[in-house]
C-alpha cells in the first residue's frame, strides 16, 4: 500500500507516494527525474548511488523512502546556485578534467563537499580516505584528488 | 537472476518511536518480521533474495536507542552509528581499538548509515566492531517484552550469520567496562583495499605494569565461523616481562589457533600467515599505547 510521504529535494518541498519497497534512489530518478545519482553496483559498495540525507552522505540504493519521510535531500542537481552557477567544487573537477564517463562523478563531488564542509584544508591522504567509497573506473583517482584539493586551497568550496 | 537495483518483494513498513511499540510490533507478526536498524546489511540480503520478511520494523525513529554516555565505562546505544563513534574524542583515547574499528568501516556512507547494534546482530564473523568489543570485555544488553538479558558480547556468537538474539529480541545497548590504568589497545585489518570487508581483524587490548603485560586480550575477526578469543596465544604473554620472541611466539600461537576458511576474499593459507603478522603488530602497537 503506497503511503504519502514529505521531502524537501535540493531545497524544494515534494509529496510523493510510495510503498514501502520503493529505494529512495527509485523515486529520485523515477518519481522526480533525478538522474544524477546513479545506480552501480546496488549493494553498498560503489558509492554512484551517494546523496546527502539531512546533511550527512548516504546511499540512496540502500534507502527506504519511506523511512526517511521528513528528510532534506541533496543531490548533484541541487548543488549550483539558483542563478545556475556551478559550485566550487565542480567547477574544480571541470578544470581537473576530474570527470571521464562521468558515472561517479555526482556521489563523488557530494562526498567531496562534505569532507570540505567538515575539514576545510585536508591533506591528500585525508581526501583518499573519505572518498574511498566512491569507486572511479576511468581516472585513477588523481585529478579527482587534485581536484578536491585545489577546491580546499583556493578556499572556494 | 538477482536485480539488486529494486526490492521486488513487497513488505509491510512499521515505525515505532518508543521500544515499547517496537516490542509490540514484533510480536504482533510472529516469525513475519525484522528489525531494521542502519539497513545497509539487511536491504542487501533482500535484494540477494537470501531473507524475505513480510513485515519491517524500522528502528531509526527511536531515539531511546541513540547515545554514548560515560558511566563507570561505557554505554552505547544500539542504534548509535560508526560515525558517531569515530567522532567521539573520549572513544578515541580511552578505547583506541574500538575508535580504529569504526574508522576501518568500509566507507563514509556505511559508516554514516551503519549502526553498532546492527553490525553486531547482523553476525558477521568480519563485523570490525566485534573484536574490539570483546577484548575490551563488552556486554550486550537484550529486551523482549518486560525480559532483559546481558550477555558477554563473547558469547553472543553462534557461527556464522547466527547469534543469540531470538527474533523478538531487541539489542538496546553495548555495554564497556572501564579500563584499567596503564591499558592501550589496537585495531587492524587488512582487506583488499580499504573500502572492503576484512580478510583478517585484530584487535588487542593490554595492561602493562612497567616491563610486564599484566593482562592481555586478542581477538580476531574472519578467520573462524564467528569472532574468536585466541586464549592460549593470551597466555603465552600474561603475567610474562614483555619481550619480542615472546611476542612472536603468542603470534604465532595465534596463528594455530584460529581456523579460516577459503572464500572470495581470501584463502585459509594467506589469512593465517597474516593474522601472525596482524597480531605481532597490533600486539606492539598496543603495548606503546599502554602507558
Amino acid at each position: 500500500m503506497k503511503k504519502q510521504i514529505t521531502l524537501t529535494v535540493n531545497g524544494v518541498k515534494r509529496e510523493l507516494f510510495v510503498s514501502p519497497n520503493e529505494l529512495l534512489l527509485n523515486v529520485l530518478r523515477d518519481q522526480l527525474g533525478l538522474t544524477g545519482a546513479k545506480y552501480g553496483c546496488g549493494i553498498g559498495e560503489c558509492g554512484s548511488c551517494t546523496v546527502l540525507l539531512d546533511g550527512e552522505p548516504s546511499l540512496a540504493c540502500l534507502t527506504l523512502a519511506i523511512a526517511v519521510d521528513g528528510s532534506e535531500v541533496t543531490t548533484i542537481e541541487g548543488l549550483q546556485s539558483r542563478d545556475g552557477k556551478l559550485h566550487p567544487l565542480q567547477d574544480s573537477f571541470l578544470e581537473h578534467g576530474a570527470v571521464q564517463c562521468g558515472f561517479c562523478t555526482p556521489g563523488m563531488i557530494l562526498t567531496g563537499k562534505v569532507l570540505l564542509d567538515e575539514n576545510p584544508r585536508p591533506t591528500e591522504e585525508e581526501i583518499r580516505a573519505y572518498i574511498r567509497g566512491n569507486l572511479c573506473r576511468c581516472t585513477g583517482y588523481t585529478q579527482i584528488v587534485q581536484a578536491i584539493q585545489d577546491a580546499s586551497v583556493k578556499g572556494k568550496a | 537472476m538477482v536485480n539488486s537495483h529494486i526490492l521486488p518483494h513487497e513488505f509491510e513498513f512499521v515505525e515505532p518511536h518508543t521500544l515499547e511499540e517496537a516490542l509490540t510490533c514484533m510480536a504482533a507478526y510472529p516469525g513475519k518480521a525484522q528489525f531494521m536498524a542502519g539497513g545497509t546489511d539487511l536491504l542487501v540480503q533482500m535484494k540477494m533474495g537470501r531473507v524475505r520478511p513480510e513485515v519491517i520494523v524500522g528502528l531509526s525513529k527511536i531515539p531511546a536507542l541513540r547515545y554514548l554516555i560515560l558511566d563507570q565505562g561505557l554505554r552505547i546505544g544500539a542504534l548509535t552509528t560508526f560515525r558517531q563513534i569515530e567522532r567521539s574524542e573520549l572513544i578515541q583515547r580511552r578505547y583506541t581499538a574500538l575508535y580504529e574499528a569504526a574508522m576501518a568501516v568500509t566507507s563514509i556512507q556505511i559508516k554514516t548509515m551503519g549502526t553498532l547494534g546492527g553490525n553486531l546482530c547482523h553476525g558477521s564473523p568480519a563485523a570490525d566492531s566485534a573484536p574490539p568489543l570483546i577484548a575490551f570485555g563488552a556486554e550486550v544488553k537484550m529486551i523482549n517484552g518486560d525480559r532483559e538479558r546481558v550477555v558477554p558480547l563473547e558469547t553472543f556468537f553462534a557461527g556464522a550469520g547466527q547469534t543469540l538474539l531470538t527474533q523478538e529480541e531487541l539489542m538496546v545497548e553495548i555495554r564497556v567496562p572501564e579500563p584499567r590504568a596503564n591499558t592501550g589497545s589496537a585495531f587492524m585489518k587488512l582487506g583488499r583495499v580499504s573500502a572492503d570487508l576484512a580478510k583478517v581483524s585484530v584487535a588487542v587490548v593490554i595492561e602493562r605494569e612497567q616491563d610486564i603485560c599484566r593482562d592481555c586480550k586478542i581477538v580476531l575477526g574472519a578467520v573462524a565461523e564467528m569472532p574468536l578469543r585466541t586464549k592460549e596465544a593470551e597466555l603465552i604473554l600474561r603475567g610474562k616481562i614483555f619481550k619480542e620472541d615472546l611476542v612472536e611466539e603468542a603470534s604465532l600461537r595465534v596463528s594455530e589457533e584460529v581456523r579460516p576458511i577459503d572464500d572470495s576474499r581470501s584463502t585459509s593459507w594467506y589469512r593465517k600467515e597474516v593474522s601472525r603478522i596482524l597480531v605481532r603488530d597490533a600486539l606492539n602497537l598496543a603495548w606503546e599505547r599502554a602507558v
